[in-house]
């Protein structure tokens, strides 16, 4: 079976647009439910009605979020049946129980606190109000924890075995997949990630209230909560951005050497390319601008092992397709004579390796008919997109560093209650709204494409995954997917731009017409 | 600010200002799960259920029967 790269290509952009529209929505959700969070505490703890205000505010942008992104993640799951049918079958038993956790706390636990947190505020008392947007934020962050557990183990496999007798990998340790060193630094920076998107929203639109000179007190309060929660979001998302790093350097060299542009191994400590051109087809870096140790510190955290460049990973790679081979003869032989004892030992010896001959099968349809040729071939298949990995982790980079400068200043600013004292700060503050969602999203382009051609690294590459369609079929999916989500791209902005810019004074919610009024009077039955 | 004291000033807000949100977010989801339900109705549901047993899908991994296994790089 030589593999249809149309469906794969076509299987993969599907994918990959369906993802990253997803993503949209989740980090707003992940950040802005915790500034609920805090802002409901302080007026729990103050009994200031403003606080209270702020919350249901934001919490009608929150909604319109979490409305609009709700069900664009189911998608996603059904793609492993419908699109990648194979990998589903493949690795389903190790991959299905992350994924089936997350499901069950996205759709039972987040959204039921989602309805309790926005029909509860008369039906609820104060403390059990706070206590629910408390374990709303405490569950969506748990559900996200659990997809980026079945994301790792796509990036590191660990706490599973192929078996020969089902044809698929099998679970030997679920605490290992549950406590993958990569499920623990991604999730750390992906939620970071998220509350540095919540806080950016929540500046930005304050900054253009005040730059409007409308909700002045209430816009101020609430810059002042974005940030402080956003400083310490940004300083995160760049400390635990770079135990992820150190995580990729551990167990994904290649993608390490991609994002790096890293072609030939470096004496240690290696240096970082802060600038460069990376020429792939004459495996070199124009003008590269390095500084000294930097990767090698980072990446390694000593200064005496090196870092592999892409032209050495991939002569190991050659070895490993070459073991891998031996692994695949042996489960074929294994298929027919399930006992003999000279194929198993061989299989064992060598299935850490056998995904590496499964990258023949796009040349040749039997891996042990491979030509040295095809080897070569399949090896430097390995080497992901190196100019847009590059690309992508220095733009995505760059913002992180932005995002301190400014949230840095503007906790300076709102220590010093000069916040609406500077319009280039207000504007600055507004134009940076979209900055975030562009890290995000390039962090995910890093890490997935940069995860290529693996669909599970080292085991499973991505084109064997993909199911028996027609690329017919799946131009049609994906014609619907495209259509449908531009019209929700369209009515989410416009809604969102509407309530933001109607604000809490023109939605009634502020300001408040008597401060002596029942807690809610001004907003009964919003959102109920 | 110091306002003389005759009563409330602020007009009065309308009345359930998020209803109409509220209709309108519920009529999204019910035509995002309509919407994708009929991607999945055009693309996948007509096919039959594969058969996934490892007798039915090793060729996924094997070669052809065509090719000669005992061939070797």
């Amino acid at each position: 079976m030589i593999i249809d790269s149309d469906v794969v290509t076509l299987s993969r952009l599907q994918f990959a647009l369906t993802a990253l529209y997803h993503f949209l929505f989740v980090p707003l959700t992940l950040g802005l439910v915790w500034m609920l969070a805090i802002m409901e505490s302080v007026y729990v703890m103050t009994g200031h009605e403003v606080w209270k205000r702020m919350v249901q505010f934001w919490g009608v942008l929150f909604g319109i979020n979490f409305a609009m992104g709700v069900a664009t993640g189911i998608t996603m799951e059904f793609q492993f049946g419908m699109n990648w049918a194979y990998y589903a079958h493949y690795v389903g038993d190790v991959f299905g129980t992350p994924l089936a956790i997350e499901g069950l706390m996205a759709f039972f636990l987040e959204s039921t606190l989602v309805g309790v947190f926005f029909m509860g505020w008369h039906r609820l008392s104060r403390v059990k109000h706070l206590l629910v947007t408390w374990f709303l934020a405490l569950g969506t962050n748990f559900s996200a924890l659990w997809i980026l557990i079945a994301n790792a183990w796509m990036q590191h496999p660990v706490g599973a075995k192929f078996n020969p007798q089902t044809m698929r990998m099998e679970v030997t340790n679920f605490s290992d997949v549950l406590f993958n060193p990569v499920a623990q630094a991604k999730f750390v920076h992906t939620v970071s990630a998220g509350y540095v998107v919540g806080s950016m929203f929540v500046l930005s639109i304050s900054a253009w209230y005040l730059l409007r000179g409308r909700n002045v007190d209430f816009a101020k309060r609430s810059m002042t909560v974005a940030a402080s929660f956003g400083l310490a979001a940004a300083l995160s998302v760049v400390v635990l951005g770079d135990e992820s790093g150190y995580a990729v350097s551990e167990n994904q060299k290649m993608k390490m050497a991609a994002i790096e542009a890293m072609w030939e191994t470096e004496p240690p400590p290696a240096s970082f390319t802060l600038f460069g051109i990376p020429d792939v087809q004459n495996r070199t870096t124009h003008f590269a601008l390095h500084v000294p140790w930097v990767m090698g510190v980072i990446g390694t955290r000593s200064l005496d092992t090196p870092i592999p460049g892409i032209n050495n990973l991939v002569a190991d790679t050659k070895g490993k397709i070459t073991d891998g081979i031996q692994a695949y003869d042996a489960l074929l032989t294994l298929r027919k004579n399930p006992g003999d004892a000279q194929a198993q030992s061989t299989l064992t010896k060598y299935d850490d390796d056998m995904g590496y001959a499964l990258l023949l099968k796009r040349y040749v349809d039997d891996p042990r008919q491979a030509t040295p040729d095809d080897i070569q071939k399949a090896a430097d298949s390995t080497i992901p997109n190196v100019p847009v990995l590059f690309w992508a982790f220095r733009i995505m980079v760059a913002c992180g560093l932005y995002f301190i400068a400014l949230f840095a200043y503007s906790f300076w600013l709102a220590s010093k209650r000069k916040l609406d004292s500077y319009r280039w700060y207000l504007r600055l503050a507004l134009y940076s709204l979209p900055l975030p969602w562009l890290a995000a999203e390039l962090g995910w382009i890093v890490a997935e494409y940069g995860r290529q051609p693996w669909a599970i690294e080292g085991i499973l590459p991505t084109a064997l995954g993909v199911s028996s369609l027609t690329a017919g079929q799946v131009w049609t999916s994906l014609g619907g997917f495209v259509f449908f989500y531009t019209a929700l791209a369209v009515v989410d902005a416009v809604l969102m731009a509407k309530y933001a810019r109607k604000g809490p004074d023109e939605l009634g919610l502020w300001p408040v017409r008597d401060a002596k009024a029942p807690s809610g009077a001004n907003t009964a039955g919003a959102l109920s | 600010m110091n306002m003389p004291d005759h009563g409330p000033t602020y007009p009065s807000p309308p009345r359930n200002p998020l209803r109409r949100l509220s209709a309108e977010l519920i009529l999204i989801v019910l035509a995002k799960i309509a919407f994708f339900s009929l991607i999945w109705w055009f693309v996948a549901a007509h096919y039959p259920r594969p058969d996934t047993r490892p007798a039915a899908i090793e060729h996924l991994l094997a070669p052809s029967p065509s090719t000669t296994p005992e061939a070797k790089p």
